[in-house]
């Protein structure tokens, strides 16, 4: 589904990814740690076509596409979704008005028929519990108000809006309570299936106990530097990131 | 300002216009006031753009664009009609009708501006003319000198107006018009009173430039509303003066609202004189082409206890111009002052200009006064949130204007006046 490769990219000059390589396939979860400024933000935000981020060699291929050449709003098409580790506030864009917008834009991008108002309101609605959001989302706007956990929840209930075939989850844990971690946890769940694929970037390996990596990688200086499975989160979480240098150099 | 300032542009110029309706002038009390008017200016000409009110705006370079053929103005007589609805009419610089409904009928009069300071001399002469004209207010001089075209409008004590009383004027005239009105308004003690004034164009046909003055005057516990929508076709030009003074507890609501039009210049200019007056302004300009709309605030606090706010966006496109210039004054003795002004614009070409020029003046020890200006492009954090959600940039970047623009739209006094922003912005929006 996913194939990067020899992934270099800068930010202001600066390189931050330098030889990335990664291959995700459908059905997979993939766990991407990695200490700060190892590249983990710019890897998710790469991936979603954020322009500041300049990729100078290697390739993305998702779906047998040139990823690099999609403009953003292009791959959130493709189904390429980035539930963000800092969602924006944008006060006077309405959430719903957001959100039929963008459901209705994918829907033509992807040739599918639009949705009559009754069943997009039924799946907002069943979307919504499943992320236990019961926030009333009519009279709001965009993230404006929205406590920490509430942010997060509201990414990946419109992640569940918007059926993606790959998500990054960018830091989705970071400052949230255990309960807020569990629901988010277990709307990935309840979404993850054989088709599709998921690329959970993450600090701790607190929230790999509720969703359970297929692959563990380890990102450091733009490189993944090792990869296993779920036992090397266990390990990292017992270690830190200061043995895997040892082991690298 | 390539265009050479080539035409002086001096006070002669507006009085051959006006073909020596001074001379006509005989009307107690204001008599007075227009001599002097004209004393100030006679031997002057417009203000340049070394002229600090108008660094931004070159208005010599709009006058310009004028033949000012002289043509004899009449003065016509209009009688108050009753009607279903509250509606005045002033076409191609002329009222044209005065309808009201019974029940607003007693609690307002409306009167061509002569015949109203003739019922009410001792009013006129009580209440108007205070706001001291500065010196270098050329514009509002020469509308004094020579205008006696306008309205007179008293809201009786204790009346309240339910329904918002409408001004269209409108512009259709197939040569080059100037035009000038003259309006005073009267809110009376515990009155209300909302006016809203649709500026338009039915017909495309010669340039018109427009010199309006508006005096008004809210007496203890009044309240009076007053909102423009200026949506004019691309040959207006136009220079408004609207002068306000407070009474304790009065209250003033003003909404302005500029879309269409080749050049606005807004001067708002509100004493705050009664202790616990309250002053709201609104406003919104979106602007492409080559449109320029520059807004000139000035709210005096000369109470103690008195609230101020005041909020202004703009949002410009293509090659035009947005100004704002609002000064905040707080008097020594006005203390317990409460002011706050915040002017926000966003400028979505290379090519378009944006000045803003907040300024307090504060005299007073005890006051809680905020100002806040902030000019740029859309923010591409939100932008790339949009997008990340499969909305086109387009798309994507018409949700934030709106958003930009609606969140000020919402703060508007009038259901029925919203509607119809809000229609306008669509419309502005899809072109």
């Amino acid at each position: 589904m996913l194939s990067i490769k020899n992934l270099h990219a800068n930010i202001g000059g600066k390189e931050i990814l330098k030889g990335l390589n990664l291959e995700v396939k459908s059905g997979e979860i993939h766990a991407i740690m990695g200490p700060n400024g190892s590249g983990k933000s710019t890897l998710a935000s790469v991936l979603a076509g954020r322009e500041e981020y300049e990729v100078t060699k290697g390739e993305i291929t998702f779906n047998g596409k040139n990823l690099l050449e999609l403009s953003p709003e292009e791959r959130a098409g493709e189904g390429v979704f980035l539930a963000f580790q800092y969602p924006v506030e944008i006060p006077g864009v309405s959430m719903m008005n957001f959100l039929k917008t963008s459901v209705q834009e994918i829907r033509e991008y992807r040739k599918q028929d639009q949705l009559d108002a009754k069943t997009f309101l039924q799946r907002v609605k069943e979307k919504q519990k499943l992320v236990e959001l019961d926030t009333k989302l009519t009279n709001r706007s965009v993230n404006e108000g929205f406590s920490g956990g509430e942010k997060k929840r509201n990414e990946i209930f419109q992640m569940a809006m918007l059926e993606p075939t790959l998500a990054v989850l960018d830091e989705t844990d970071s400052g949230l309570d255990i309960d807020a971690l569990r629901i988010v946890a277990n709307g990935v769940n309840k979404l993850h299936n054989k088709d599709n694929a998921f690329i959970v970037i993450t600090h701790y390996q607190r929230l790999l106990e509720y969703i359970v990596p297929d692959f563990v990688h380890v990102l450091s200086e733009g490189k993944i530097v090792k990869s296993g499975d779920k036992s090397l989160a266990i390990e990292l979480e017992e270690k830190g990131y200061d043995w895997l240098k040892e082991v690298t150099v | 300002m390539e265009l050479a300032e080539t035409k002086n542009i001096d006070t002669q110029l507006f009085f051959n216009l006006y073909d020596g309706i001074l001379a006509h002038a005989e009307f107690d009390p204001i008599d007075e006031r227009i001599k002097k008017s004209y004393a100030l200016i006679k031997d002057q000409s417009a203000p340049d753009i070394k002229n600090e009110d108008w660094r931004y705006t070159p208005i010599r370079r709009y006058l310009s664009l004028f033949e000012f053929q002289p043509h004899i103005s009449e003065i016509p007589t209009c009688e108050p009609k009753f009607s279903l609805e509250n509606k005045v009419t002033i076409e191609n610089g002329h009222i044209t009708s005065i309808e009201l409904t019974k029940e607003t009928a007693n609690k307002v009069e409306i009167l061509p501006l002569i015949e109203g300071i003739g019922k009410y001399p001792e009013l006129a002469e009580k209440y108007f003319y205070k706001t001291p004209l500065r010196n270098n207010d050329y514009f509002a001089h020469i509308n004094q000198s020579f205008c006696l075209n306008g309205l007179f409008i008293y809201v009786h004590d204790h009346c309240v107006i339910d329904e918002p009383i409408y001004i269209q004027q409108d512009c259709y005239n197939e040569n080059e018009t100037f035009h000038q009105t003259h309006n005073l308004v009267l809110v009376g003690r515990d009155a209300s009173m909302h006016l809203i004034k649709k500026e338009l164009c039915t017909g495309e046909g010669g340039k018109v430039f427009h010199n309006l003055l508006t005096d008004a005057v809210v007496l203890d516990n009044g309240k009076f509303s007053f909102s423009r929508l200026q949506n004019e076709c691309k040959d207006t030009y136009q220079i408004t003066h609207f002068y306000a003074s407070l009474a304790p507890h009065a209250q003033l609501n003003l909404n302005n609202v500029t879309i269409g039009g080749a050049f606005a210049r807004n001067n708002y200019w509100v004493e705050m004189n009664g202790v616990e007056s309250h002053a709201k302004l609104r406003g919104l300009s979106l602007l492409n082409d080559h449109q320029h709309a520059d807004n000139w605030i000035r709210i005096s606090h000369n109470a103690p206890f008195c609230e101020s706010d005041q909020i202004f966006k703009a949002i410009v496109d293509d090659e035009a111009t947005s100004v704002f210039s609002g000064r905040i004054y707080v008097a020594k003795h006005a203390q317990k002052t409460n002011a706050y002004q915040s002017n926000k614009n966003i400028v979505l070409t290379e090519t378009a200009n944006s000045y803003s020029r907040p300024q307090l003046e504060i005299y007073a020890d005890d006051v809680k006064c905020s100002h806040g200006s902030t000019s740029g492009q859309l923010n591409e954090d939100e932008l790339f949130y949009l997008r990340a959600r499969g909305i086109k940039e387009t798309m994507a970047r018409k949700l934030l204007l709106y958003a930009f623009a609606g969140n000020l739209v919402e703060q508007l006094d009038d259901e029925h006046f919203k509607e119809e922003v809000k229609k306008l912005i669509d419309q502005k929006f899809e072109s």
